[in-house]
């Protein structure tokens, strides 16, 4: 569903963390990021480093042991779930799920952004982006913390438009 | 702190032993794989870690994390997280699908671990742990992990090992011990058997780079040998059994043997400038069709003209000083001009002011006469001498019978919202000269639809099961039916319509809503004299009626019921297809608030109309309410029709001309190019069916999928590497440059009923035959070895944001548009007006004036009592009365939304409040 090399560039744009080179491995989807001699594996251990990196460990749940848990289990949730939608099918589950659990929860982890939210982001946008205004009205909760997350300054490159979505209910009815 | 698991979890002992590790209590609770745990997770995933404070941990490798953690012994290092994702996103999906067969069968290839077995082994060597000294949440994971395959298969590990030392070595832990013994009960490496086999798959990494353009165009690559095989035997041969396009001389008329298709589109009321939204609903979706029957060689004719009857247009007229007549013609004129910047190409463009419209009218109401199809009935009307008219509702006010409010409508009181009828108000005065009107009684006819109604449902339900009606059309028409037809008046009080033709009515004419639909045929009539050809032939004509939803029970209902009544064999609708409502970006369109796009506004923002047609169908409003958004329509033009269909084209059309001389080369299929062949049948099919049943906004993605396909042919095939190369790499560069140049002229055709002025931009860049513009099941070779094309150029500009955004601002209402016809709501254009509608610019100016009026009056007054030092509740009475009017005031500029009043004069609900 998601571009892993440009969603980690972004990624680290928007931590300003400079002199980052990222390949992905075509059959595994692996990413490999180099930065200053360092060699690091895997899309959520390169966003978690990345944060580091930049000194945001405000992103990766700081010294709470739950926070930095749920930090690990949604990045897991990014590779294993999102990025491995094979039908449609798949990706309606991903998004109901997600939709369900930011019912309550402005962000991944509460108040907070954290790196969830932007990877999460990031991943789930090319689906969210092809979803009627219906359906957008129907993952309501997911809507609104997709046009959250895409607002937030420097989350979303240059190059990146918005998903558009419509601030007034529609349709009767809808929301599951 | 719980955790709750099913029996024999091996995924457990990751939390187990890290509980265990660092002595924290862990209470394991059972729970079944079919049971729902996490509230917001569809599906299940099992262990999962019960925080207590309504938080749950579902990911294994989190959990034993966060356990160490809580026991001050995770480690943070890069290593450990790598060596997790690892094992999460790399080894589970193999090891899953290992033990499944394993435990399941019984058999196994290892040789499926071997790649990650070796890796883990290379990374191992000289070392105890994964990560440093210690043991971390890596050891735990990856140990547990292996541990059910280990335990089952002991000849697993010995190949790798460095990996078998290390596993060894934890093994001998107590706390791996513990753990082992408390999942599996004691009893080995059979009890994981049940878990192993209930427990949800990793899913391995998507194989090809899915973008979203492939998302949506997710159709089975796949192609049969048969598909094939058709494909090519009807590129190679198809044009000798193609049909030519046929010849179309006006005057159209029905011929024997044809599919002779009658289409209309709702005709919109003349005086108001069409909106985006009218015109997706209504004259463009029916030329779509038109298009598609002409390419379909159907014997079709659209019609479509303004209505124009009605008091609306009496009312303006008034105001501007011209009689009916000429306000219609300036109308028309601008109608008919914008239609024509549209390319709606009707086959003929009229209006309901004619001689015909009288006397085809006048005709059916004498038929219905005669057979006893209209009621007469007295009705009491408000009639104001000093104008000299009745007055409809809206143009009537008073003091309120039920709850004495002093400023009620004519039809329902503002104050306790109750719906009243004009003649029951206390007081009542005309709106626009404040005369106190008189009750009259006029006698009207009603045309007695009750009486019809069973004829009416066995036409329907006839009709509906053999032709296309769109849901919404089956729903209004089965609910008017079920709640039991009522009659319904068919003449009005006014001057500007057509006259009654009955003695004791000679004054009155046609209420709009009769006497509208039956423009249809007379406007037919003025484009021929043989009209009858077409309208009383229900045998050999097809009716397909174009409108959006409001008009439907019009359409379905009272139309049929006058043919029907009427008894002139006349030819009912048999296809109706309506739209739902276009919203305009968060809101609805208002002329009045200067929000949204109207007609005569489209040419001057210097966007073609060819992209505001692809626009608009592509969002069309189908089957449930669409938005107009600028940011979509700059998306949508720079994504599909520039980098997709217009890059495809031009990048074909170039390399053709800038490698072959513009000339098509000889093509020598291969099979991939057959696969192409019959893949774009398939879309070619979808695109004609979707079509025929007017499911307009699908069939159009079919043509972006072809393009798209074209795209991907070329990328594979890298014809400009080929040329370079020698004899048989150019001449398969050929095929490729040739194959695709034959699928733009495809395109080109198919786009006719969206984008006529661009596909004959393309035509003419390619120098196509017309005999290429027909549709039938088949993707034909009309481009032929040897076929010299014209001049590409590139189809279409990017669009700017800038441009964009400046559109958006401009649009969105921040400029006062003084000559409005009051809000419109999202309603797309009816084919008659509501008789009580929207107010007019001259009820507004009036109004406006009197209201200022009043307030100046009234602050006087209070001004008075104040100095006076009246009665306080004297003083509060007429505060009360001049705020109201300061309020109405602002109602009547513009300045905020006024509930429009009465199209509940239909008893119908207005569609939402305005925001």
């Amino acid at each position: 569903m998601a571009d892993i090399k440009q969603d980690l560039k972004a990624l680290a744009r928007f931590l300003d963390v400079k002199g980052v080179k990222v390949n992905v491995n075509s059959e595994t989807k692996v990413p490999v990021l180099t930065l200053n001699g360092m060699t690091v594996t895997g899309l959520s251990s390169v966003a978690n480093y990345l944060a580091k990196t930049a000194g945001r460990r405000d992103l990766i749940g700081g010294n709470d042991a739950a926070e930095r848990a749920a930090v690990s289990q949604w990045l897991e949730y990014r590779v294993t779930e999102i990025d491995r939608c094979h039908s449609e099918k798949d990706v309606s589950t991903v998004l109901k799920e997600l939709n369900s659990y930011l019912e309550t929860r402005t962000f991944f982890l509460g108040e907070r952004v954290t790196l969830p939210d932007l990877l999460i982001m990031y991943g789930v946008r090319s689906a969210v982006s092809l979803l009627t205004f219906q359906e957008k009205e129907k993952f309501m909760h997911l809507s609104r913390w997709c046009d959250n997350v895409q607002s937030i300054e420097g989350v979303l490159q240059k190059q990146q438009t918005p998903v558009f979505f419509v601030k007034n209910p529609l349709y009767a009815g809808v929301q599951s | 702190m719980k955790l709750l698991t099913d029996k024999g979890n091996q995924h457990s002992l990751k939390a187990v032993i890290a509980a265990s590790v660092t002595g924290i209590k862990l209470d394991l609770k059972e729970v079944g794989y079919t049971d729902q745990v996490v509230p917001y997770l569809r599906k299940n995933r099992l262990p999962v870690l019960d925080c207590g404070n309504g938080d749950y941990i579902f990911s294994a490798n989190s959990i034993c994390r966060y356990l160490l953690a809580q026991g001050g012994l995770d480690v943070d290092d890069t290593q450990v997280d790598e060596w997790l994702e690892w094992e999460a996103t790399q080894l589970q999906p193999v090891l899953g699908v290992f033990l499944a067969s394993l435990y399941g069968s019984g058999k196994a290839n290892v040789d499926s671990l071997k790649s990650l077995l070796t890796h883990l082994n290379s990374l191992l060597q000289g070392k105890q742990f994964l990560v440093g000294k210690g043991i971390s949440a890596a050891d735990i994971s990856v140990w547990a992990a292996l541990y059910p395959a280990q335990a089952s298969r002991s000849d697993l590990l010995p190949q790798y090992p460095n990996v078998e030392s290390w596993f060894m070595g934890l093994s001998g832990q107590s706390a791996f011990e513990a753990g082992v013994s408390a999942v599996t009960n004691g009893k080995g490496a059979g009890s994981f058997k049940a878990s192993i086999l209930a427990q949800p798959l990793v899913p391995m990494p998507v194989a090809d780079a899915r973008t979203a353009k492939d998302e949506e165009s997710s159709v089975s690559e796949d192609v049969s040998s048969e598909e094939m095989e058709g494909a090519r035997q009807a590129w190679l041969y198809g044009k000798a059994t193609t049909p030519t396009p046929r010849a179309r001389n006006h005057p159209l008329l029905p011929e024997e043997g044809q599919r002779n298709v009658l289409i209309t589109s709702a005709l919109p009321y003349v005086n108001n400038v069409p909106h985006l939204g009218n015109i997706i609903g209504c004259v463009l979706s029916a030329d779509v069709f038109s298009r598609f029957c002409r390419l379909r060689n159907y014997n079709s004719l659209y019609i479509c003209g303004t209505d124009e009857y009605g008091t609306a247009t009496e009312t303006k007229a008034l105001a501007e000083g011209l009689t009916p007549k000429q306000i219609c013609d300036k109308y028309y004129k601008i109608h008919h001009d914008i239609y024509k910047w549209f390319s709606i190409d009707f086959d003929h463009f009229g209006r309901t002011t004619t001689q015909q419209q009288t006397e085809i009218a006048q005709d059916i109401f004498l038929r219905l006469h005669e057979r006893d199809f209209l009621l007469r009935d007295t009705v009491e009307q408000l009639l104001c001498v000093k104008c000299n008219r009745f007055l409809a509702d809206r143009f009537v006010e008073g003091t309120c019978p039920l709850c004495n409010y002093p400023d009620a409508r004519g039809d329902q009181c503002d104050k306790c919202s109750k719906l009243i009828n004009a003649t029951e108000l206390k007081n009542p005065r005309c709106k626009i000269c404040n005369d106190s009107p008189i009750i009259k009684t006029s006698e009207h006819l009603f045309l007695d639809l009750p009486k019809l109604q069973s004829r009416l449902q066995v036409y329907y339900d006839r009709v509906s099961a053999a032709g296309d009606w769109t849901a919404n059309a089956k729903h209004v028409t089965s609910s008017w039916l079920r709640d039991g037809l009522k009659p319904r008046c068919i003449t009005r009080d006014l001057k500007w319509g057509t006259p009654v033709p009955l003695d004791g009515f000679r004054e009155k004419v046609f209420y709009v809503w009769f006497d509208a639909p039956i423009g249809y045929p007379s406007i037919t009539a003025n484009y021929t004299d043989q009209w009858e050809k077409w309208w009383k032939n229900p045998e050999q004509v097809e009716l397909y009626n174009f409108m959006a939803k409001d008009n439907i029970p019009f359409h379905s209902v009272i139309f049929p019921c006058s043919l029907i009544g009427a008894d002139d064999n006349y030819t009912i609708v048999n296809h109706l297809i309506a739209t739902e409502y276009l919203n305009y970006e968060d809101g609805k369109f208002s002329k009045s608030r200067g929000i949204g796009v109207f007609g005569d506004m489209a040419k001057d923002t210097g966007i073609p109309s060819d992209i505001w047609r692809f626009y608009l169908l592509y969002v069309r409003p189908e089957t449930m309410d669409s938005t107009f958004s600028w940011a979509d329509l700059m998306l949508k033009n720079n994504s599909e029709l520039l980098n997709n269909l217009g890059n495809f084209i031009n990048r074909c059309l170039a390399f053709l001309e800038k490698n072959f001389g513009g000339v098509v080369p000889e093509m020598a299929l291969e099979a991939d190019d057959e696969r192409l062949l019959a893949l774009v049948t398939r879309e070619l099919r979808s695109y004609k069916q979707l079509l025929e049943k007017s499911k307009i906004r699908d069939a159009l993605r079919h043509i972006l999928n072809i393009s798209r396909l074209g795209n991907q042919h070329i990328q594979a095939n890298q014809p400009w590497v080929l040329v370079k190369g020698g004899d048989k790499e150019r001449a398969r560069a050929g095929t490729v440059t040739g194959l695709c140049t034959n699928i733009s002229c495809l395109v080109s055709t198919m786009l006719i009923p969206y984008m006529p002025v661009t596909s004959r931009t393309i035509q003419e860049q390619l120098n196509a035959p017309a005999e290429c513009n027909v549709i039938t099941e088949n993707f034909v070779c009309y481009l032929v070895p040897g076929h010299k094309i014209g001049t590409p150029k590139p189809l279409f500009d990017k669009l700017d944001p800038a441009l964009i955004d400046n559109l958006k601002k401009k649009f969105s209402g921040q400029k006062k548009q003084d000559n409005g016809s009051g809000d419109v709501s999202a309603t797309p254009v009816s084919s008659a007006p509501v008789v009580d509608g929207p107010a007019t610019p001259a009820a507004d100016a009036n109004e406006v004036q009197r209201l200022t009026d009043e307030v100046t009056k009234q602050g006087s007054v209070v001004r008075k009592l104040k100095s006076e030092k009246a009665e306080k509740s004297e003083i509060d009475k007429e505060v009360k009365k001049l705020l109201a009017l300061k309020q109405e005031l602002a109602t009547a500029s513009g300045q905020n939304p006024a509930t429009p009043d009465s199209s509940s004069s239909k008893g119908k609900k207005k569609k939402g409040g305005k925001k």
